[in-house]
């Protein structure tokens, strides 16, 4: 089951910037929820109906990690393949143009719920932008952990959505993991979103 | 889908025969405030777009994930959903399921919280959806304070609350109003309530709280949001209309040539701008005379005042795509006529059928147009294609000639009128030309027609496009059949060089602009290949098929060879490689 979980929590992970947040977000909360039966039905189809493709690694992770929990085998098959992805729709920067002299309220919270985690290695913030220049801003938490990146990731994603962003950007990234292109950029311009509060565990 | 009737779930047993999707819908209904408000969105939104199955799953996977609690009555109903969708019985094994549930009792504000009123900009912002959305009867706003399932998002979280009739569409309205809002930037969630249930706790406990949206204000109620509704159209309209505006003039110099024998007309133009602007100002004017006198002089100000009547806006959009076609010929008749005989009040019932036939022109309603003209117009129209038929007559002949070449008679309502009055003749061509560009033996039988209004219209609906093209068709495809049997017995038929002709000359009739010039080309391939009888047969197989399809006779005889020995076509293979030599 645990194996089954971090499939499917890599494979979510990858596809960010690939899904529609709306979308992305649910997913990895069904995940923390511990419905993977409910993601099996539903993964496959998104893909499909979103036309978004996979890599050979993600089709790996995708039949590992949803095949034995009744996904359908003919929607798994269905899913398109792509060599590698190399486009990122989306630029980021470390700080937001549109809260320049706000005080940063989530970060405070989130610093509040991640204190004494011993699975944390980092807590960075990114500030991600389409690249067309239109849609909102939104900020992309960063987190590396160790263990337990499924469960933290829906942790994080219902306490942003509490906070009042409705469709949480929240990277749990296992430690040592291959970073995508869309995790490597974001990681490029972020700036740590704790500071003074060191995270790492050493 | 299908969406098949049963009794079953919360609140079915009163409403037998409830078809799926509300029966959906009011099974997400009972998971209000137990699940985040976004979840139980999307449901709908995937409920409303017929998505029925991925909207069960979903909540199905929303409540797993969750750790959502069911009643045994919430779970039977979705067990039997799921066994009407045939879904997988398994994912929701894991839902659990207790005899009495036990949910706190969510807190509503009463009005506004930090300054901010619920139904602020809700009203802006649905007020297009309502004109489209059947049967809403209500409409009421609320904040609710306390969180909402699991994955919870802020609070106060605004909420939208929507009483329709037996009419409405409680998915359709759930997924429109939400995203009406939405667009706006609104987040709420919209909960459907349908007349005569009894809502649950969560919903009485909303509505206790909530202020209702006064349906009284411009655009929301029902008469005002039909009127709203049009409005919307009339926007899509008016892009359109910049070609009417340059209309206008055109009309009048038409109504100029009929006024000159009426002093009196400043009651003409009137008429004639509906065409640019039809909804507006045909409206006033079957109002005008009834209610008020003054907008008369007022041919263009009525415009401003017609969005406000809101019973009307209904026939408007009627009026405006018709107008535009039909018009140039018979409005101005009738208008010539009532304008002179008849008094004020009798001038709207004429104006009223004028425009109706005007419609009917274009489209295939012959039958109602001209009855309603023979009884408005039976006497002015006599007189006036006598004295001033001429005039108006030409305009709208030319008109209709215009609309032909076009072939978008739609948007060609002014131009038709403009380029009448240039020419004089024949109305009926215009009128033929509409429905179908060629049909020289409809023209004939109008214009006996043309001289009573009633009449004219009436053959022209009869005799013209509709009937002829119907046997053009049989004809041709009888002799179509025979060609796709590809090589032997489409040349036989074709052979008969008169019969290739007449065919053509049919299919010219009934075919549109670029249909004609592919034949052209597929006529002068053929012309090519016919005098280089050696590299048609290395691609026989091509021409073989086409003439197949099109016209058998034109490609008779280079081409039948080919074909028949092209059996190898069939399947798309080259035959031209070899097999033809070696033949």
């Amino acid at each position: 089951m645990d194996d089954r979980v971090d499939a499917c929590h890599e494979l979510l992970l990858r596809l960010a910037g690939r899904l529609p947040d709306r979308q992305l977000w649910r997913l990895r909360d069904w995940l923390a929820g511990e419905a993977l039966d409910a993601l099996a039905r539903a993964l496959p189809l998104t893909l499909l109906r979103e036309r978004v493709a996979i890599t050979a690694r993600e089709s790996m992770l995708l039949n590992a990690a949803l095949l034995d929990a009744g996904a359908d085998a003919g929607r798994l098959h269905a899913v398109p393949w792509v060599d590698q992805i190399d486009e990122v729709d989306y630029t980021f920067t470390s700080e937001s143009p549109e809260r320049v002299n706000l005080g940063d309220s989530e970060a405070v919270v989130l610093g509040a719920v991640l204190h004494g985690r011993s699975e944390l290695v980092d807590v960075r913030g990114s500030w991600r932008r389409h690249r067309s220049g239109l849609g909102p801003t939104t900020r992309i938490v960063l987190v590396t952990a160790s263990t337990g990146c499924a469960r933290l990731t829906g942790e994080l994603q219902r306490v942003l959505r509490a906070l009042g962003t409705y469709e949480p950007g929240v990277e749990v990234m296992p430690e040592g993991i291959e970073l995508t292109p869309y995790h490597r950029a974001a990681l490029a311009a972020s700036e740590s979103l704790l500071p003074g509060v060191i995270v790492h565990q050493g | 889908m299908t969406q098949v009737a049963r009794g079953v779930g919360p609140g079915a047993a009163s409403r037998p025969g409830m078809v799926l999707p509300v029966r959906i819908h009011d099974l997400l209904l009972s998971m209000a405030g137990r699940l985040d408000d976004d979840a139980l969105a999307d449901a709908r939104q995937m409920l409303a777009s017929a998505e029925l199955d991925r909207s069960l799953e979903f909540l199905a996977g929303c409540l797993v994930a969750g750790r959502v609690v069911l009643s045994h009555e919430q779970h039977g109903e979705l067990a039997t959903l799921f066994a009407d969708m045939y879904l997988d019985q398994d994912l929701i094994d894991r839902i659990m399921v207790t005899d009495r549930v036990i949910a706190g009792r969510h807190r509503f504000a009463f009005g506004a919280v930090e300054g901010l009123d619920p139904e602020r900009g809700v009203a802006d912002a649905v007020r297009p959806v309502l004109g489209v959305l059947p049967d809403i009867r209500s409409m009421w706003c609320v904040w609710r304070l306390s969180p909402a399932g699991p994955a919870s998002g802020p609070v106060p979280h605004r909420m939208v609350l929507v009483g329709i009739g037996p009419g409405g569409f409680a998915p359709a309205t759930a997924y429109r109003v939400e995203d009406a809002l939405r667009r706006a930037g609104i987040r709420a969630s919209v909960e459907v309530l349908m007349d005569g249930v009894e809502p649950g706790e969560y919903h009485r406990e909303a509505m206790r709280n909530a202020r209702q949206i006064p349906f009284d204000g411009p655009g929301f109620n029902r008469p005002q949001v039909e009127p709203a509704y049009v409005a919307a159209r009339i926007a899509p309209a008016r892009p359109s209309a910049p070609p009417p505006p340059a209309e206008p003039p055109r009309l009048e110099p038409a109504r100029v040539s009929v006024v000159q024998p009426d002093p009196p007309r400043a009651e003409l133009p009137r008429p004639e701008l509906p065409r640019v602007e039809l909804p507006r100002e045909e409206v006033p004017r079957a109002e005008v005379p009834r209610v008020e006198l003054p907008e008369p002089p007022r041919a263009e100000p009525p415009r401003v005042q017609p969005e406000p009547p809101r019973a009307e806006p209904l026939r408007p959009e009627p009026l405006r795509a018709e107008p535009l076609r039909a018009e140039p010929l018979r409005a101005e008749q009738p208008r010539m006529s009532v304008v002179r005989d008849l008094p004020p009040a009798v001038d709207a019932p004429r104006i009223d059928t004028s425009e109706i036939p005007l419609r009917k022109d274009l489209p295939f309603n012959d039958d109602a147009h001209v009855e309603p003209h023979a009884d408005t117009h039976v006497d002015p129209a006599p007189a006036q294609s006598r004295g001033d038929a001429p005039t108006t007559l030409m305009p709208a002949v030319p008109s209709a000639a215009s609309g032909l070449v076009g072939t978008g008679g739609l948007i060609g309502g002014a131009e038709p009128e403009e380029e009448s009055p240039v020419e004089s003749a024949p109305r009926v061509d215009a009128v033929r030309t509409d429905p179908f560009p060629a049909a020289p033996g409809v023209r004939a039988v109008e214009p006996p027609a043309e001289e009573p209004h009633a009449v004219q219209e009436e053959p022209r609906m009869d005799s013209h496009p509709s009937p002829s093209p119907l046997p053009r068709r049989r004809r041709a495809e009888p002799q179509d059949p025979p060609s796709r049997p590809r090589l032997a017995p489409a040349p036989v038929p074709e052979s008969a060089g008169g019969v290739d002709k007449h065919s053509q000359a049919f299919v010219d009739d009934i075919l549109n602009t670029q249909e004609r010039n592919l034949l052209k080309e597929l006529q002068d391939e053929l012309a090519r290949r016919e005098q280089d009888p050696p590299s048609a047969q290395s691609s026989g197989s091509w021409q073989v098929d086409r003439s197949g399809r099109h016209g058998k006779p034109a490609t008779a005889g280079p081409f039948d060879q080919p074909n028949q020995t092209g059996p190898m076509i069939i399947n798309g293979v080259p035959p031209h490689e070899r097999g033809y030599p070696g033949n």
